[in-house]
């Protein structure tokens, strides 16, 4: 592969030296050559589009307004995707609650990854008894699995469910908040421990001694000379994160822990089929086959960013 | 060895004290468990009190805390409000085995486990060795035919499902095959009972026997051991990868050994020493059952039991179920990595 035109710094024929690539460019470069990594791409682009441009088309009135006299439509040429046990639109909630779904996958997986850095930064960069109390609190909470720990936590988390906020000039159930601070303070934990052991092999290395040593503090180092070398994870996980903070939003929505309605998400439509397992499929199908290539997608991204960005593969 | 396994043993307490103080802070948080009563016009404010008092409720936080660890047996509680204590407190705490008292089932935690530990056992582990089975037979065959038309669909497929929620599998799987199939029996006239049942362990007017648990069975089953088999082959076709490409099995090859012997004898063994350590691994997670699965089929297990301690709040069952859960992740941990050692000569701890 180390022809002219990929290798960086190459002194051609004619004595002109070619650019050398930036990281960035190499990384698209390596990510667009992922096949699955650019359908995975192309196909959120898309799960986006319809949770944007299909706003256009309904009110968000609409989608949470209840029609007692249609429910339970199957999907017909009035509710394209049927209606639920209220004769709420599905396809309408669809669109609202997908909005809301990747808003929580993306802001949960932002507080899981400030916490998860800094974690494991402080705890690997610092090490002695505040590594040990970090770490021994990372592994006791990993000995509790996450749906459990999430479930327990829920009550404490959602005392008045029915509270309505204002986020961005929508009228939301104060429980997405809620969700998206419980899935956040419970998904940092993989993460902490990746940055820790990064920080660990580089904390040792030359460039860090040679910082300590020009009389650079330890902030400085951590921000400018660790951080930056661990951003490679930090990034992968991060993209990983949002896929699997959805499906965990579905889950508690599907066990009724979820975002509370009206207010709809991909995990609350879904938290009437549980009753109703053996007729009106339509209720759950759309939801489910929109979290399933969501989750897919984001999935096949990560694998993209993984590929493109490990350093021992620069091609 | 037994250094090793005693220094772990020594690591993991304080890890437990962790889990117990976290788990029993979120509990406390949850609210108090009888405050809905307030609503009810029957239940007067003495009552309240009382139930209080007998879950001990209304002492000092760490107090409550270190009841729930080591009882309160050895003091007097004010069952009768006169600010004295006159009735000994019964409970002896979780160090003493004493779970405390379910406040859903109005028995003790100890016993609700019990009642629903072998359900949730029959379930899992019949899911665990169909998952082994099938992920060993898909891992293998992909990693010999790698990028054959086989290798290929079973890495999609394992995509996919890897990327469904499990609820959403088990909602496919009893669509088609419980409610599809009696639409289809019914418009060609034949026999409903072919088709699989989707709540329970038995019918309600059953008699009970192995066959009709057999078939409640299937799709729980399925739809858990669907999602295991796409992790699980995926693990095992790597590891498979890795030991066919290496030079002893290439030896093997040289001197003359069937195809067979060497995958089966030579390749598996090598390649089945990490998936030990993955299965130790997951043992404690079978206890304490599938959540979600046992929500969807109406499986009497152990999840159920977990969901339903939710709302109302029912905190002593809450804590026990999560404390032992953590309990046999730890314990698990550690026999993992001795197994690890003693079938790996390879691998030493010190």
């Amino acid at each position: 592969m180390a022809n002219a035109t990929t290798a960086s710094n190459v002194v051609k024929l004619d004595g002109r030296r070619e650019k050398a690539e930036s990281l960035l460019k190499i990384t698209v470069r390596r990510f667009l050559r992922h096949r699955m990594a650019v359908i995975g791409l192309v196909t959120l682009s898309l799960i986006i589009l319809f949770v944007s441009v299909g706003a256009l088309f309904f009110t968000e009135q609409q989608a949470n307004s209840t029609t007692l006299t249609a429910k339970y439509t199957p999907p017909g040429a009035e509710y394209p995707l049927g209606t639920d046990r209220l004769g709420r639109d599905i396809l309408a909630r669809s669109i609202y609650g997908g909005q809301i779904s990747l808003m929580i996958g993306i802001t949960a997986v932002a507080i899981s990854i400030t916490i998860g850095t800094a974690v494991g930064l402080v705890s690997g960069y610092f090490g002695g008894w505040i590594d040990s109390i970090l770490m021994r609190f990372v592994e006791a909470m990993l000995a509790i699995p996450t749906l459990i720990l999430l479930i327990v936590i829920q009550p404490a988390m959602i005392q008045n469910a029915t509270t309505r906020i204002n986020i961005l000039g929508r009228e939301l159930s104060v429980t997405v908040v809620a969700i998206v601070v419980i899935i956040g303070i419970t998904s940092w934990l993989g993460l902490s421990r990746i940055v820790r052991s990064m920080v660990l092999s580089l904390k040792e290395q030359e460039f860090v001694a040679a910082a300590r040593m020009v009389g650079a503090s330890d902030t400085r180092i951590i921000f400018t000379h660790i951080l930056p070398n661990c951003i490679a994870p930090i990034v992968v996980s991060a993209t990983l994160g949002v896929g699997s903070a959805i499906v965990t939003e579905t889950a508690l929505g599907f066990l009724g822990f979820g975002v509370q309605e009206p207010t709809a998400t991909w995990g609350n439509i879904l938290s009437g089929a549980r009753q109703f397992v053996d007729d009106y499929p339509w209720i759950w199908l759309a939801p489910g086959v929109l979290i399933t290539l969501t989750v897919l997608s984001i999935n096949f991204i990560g694998d993209g960013l993984r590929d493109a960005l490990d350093p021992r593969s620069r091609q | 060895m037994t250094k090793y396994i005693v220094q772990r043993v020594l690591q993991a307490i304080p890890l437990l004290i962790i889990v117990t103080i976290v788990v029993f802070t979120l509990s406390f948080a949850g609210g108090n468990p009888f405050a809905y009563l307030a609503q009810d016009p029957r239940a007067t404010e003495q009552d309240r009190h009382l139930l209080n008092e007998k879950f001990g409720l209304n002492d000092p936080i760490p107090q409550q805390f270190v009841t729930w660890l080591i009882g309160d047996d050895w003091r007097m509680r004010d069952l009768d409000m006169d600010g004295e204590g006159e009735t000994p407190g019964e409970r002896l705490g979780i160090l003493r085995g004493d779970f405390g008292q379910s406040i859903s089932y109005r028995k003790p935690v100890a016993t609700v486990f019990a009642e629903r530990m072998p359900n949730t056992l029959i379930l899992m582990v019949t899911q665990y060795v169909v998952t082994i089975v099938f992920a060993l037979g898909i891992g293998i065959l992909a990693a010999i035919k790698q990028y054959s038309w086989f290798d290929n669909i079973a890495t999609g497929a394992s995509f996919i499902l890897f990327s469904m929620p499990v609820f959403l599998v088990a909602l496919l799987l009893v669509q088609v095959f419980a409610v599809q199939c009696r639409e289809l029996m019914k418009a060609i006239g034949g026999d409903v009972g072919i088709c699989l049942p989707v709540q329970g362990m038995y019918d309600v007017r059953g008699d009970r026997s192995f066959g009709d648990l057999l078939r409640h069975l299937i799709l729980p089953v399925a739809s858990l051991a669907a999602i295991s088999i796409a992790g699980y082959s995926r693990y095992i076709r790597s590891t498979m990868l890795e030991v066919i490409n290496s030079d002893y099995i290439r030896t093997a090859r040289s001197k003359g050994l069937p195809e067979r012997r060497i995958t089966f004898l030579h390749a598996l063994k090598n390649a089945s020493l990490p998936l030990v350590t993955i299965i130790a691994l997951d043992i404690p997670f079978l206890f304490g059952g599938a959540v979600i699965t046992e929500t969807v089929f109406s499986w009497p297990g152990m999840g159920l039991a977990f969901i339903n301690a939710v709302r109302p709040a029912d905190p002593p069952l809450l804590m026990a179920f999560t404390v032992m859960t953590a309990v046999g992740v730890v314990l698990f941990q550690l026999i993992a990595d001795v197994i690890y050692s003693w079938i790996d000569p390879r691998i030493r701890y010190n």
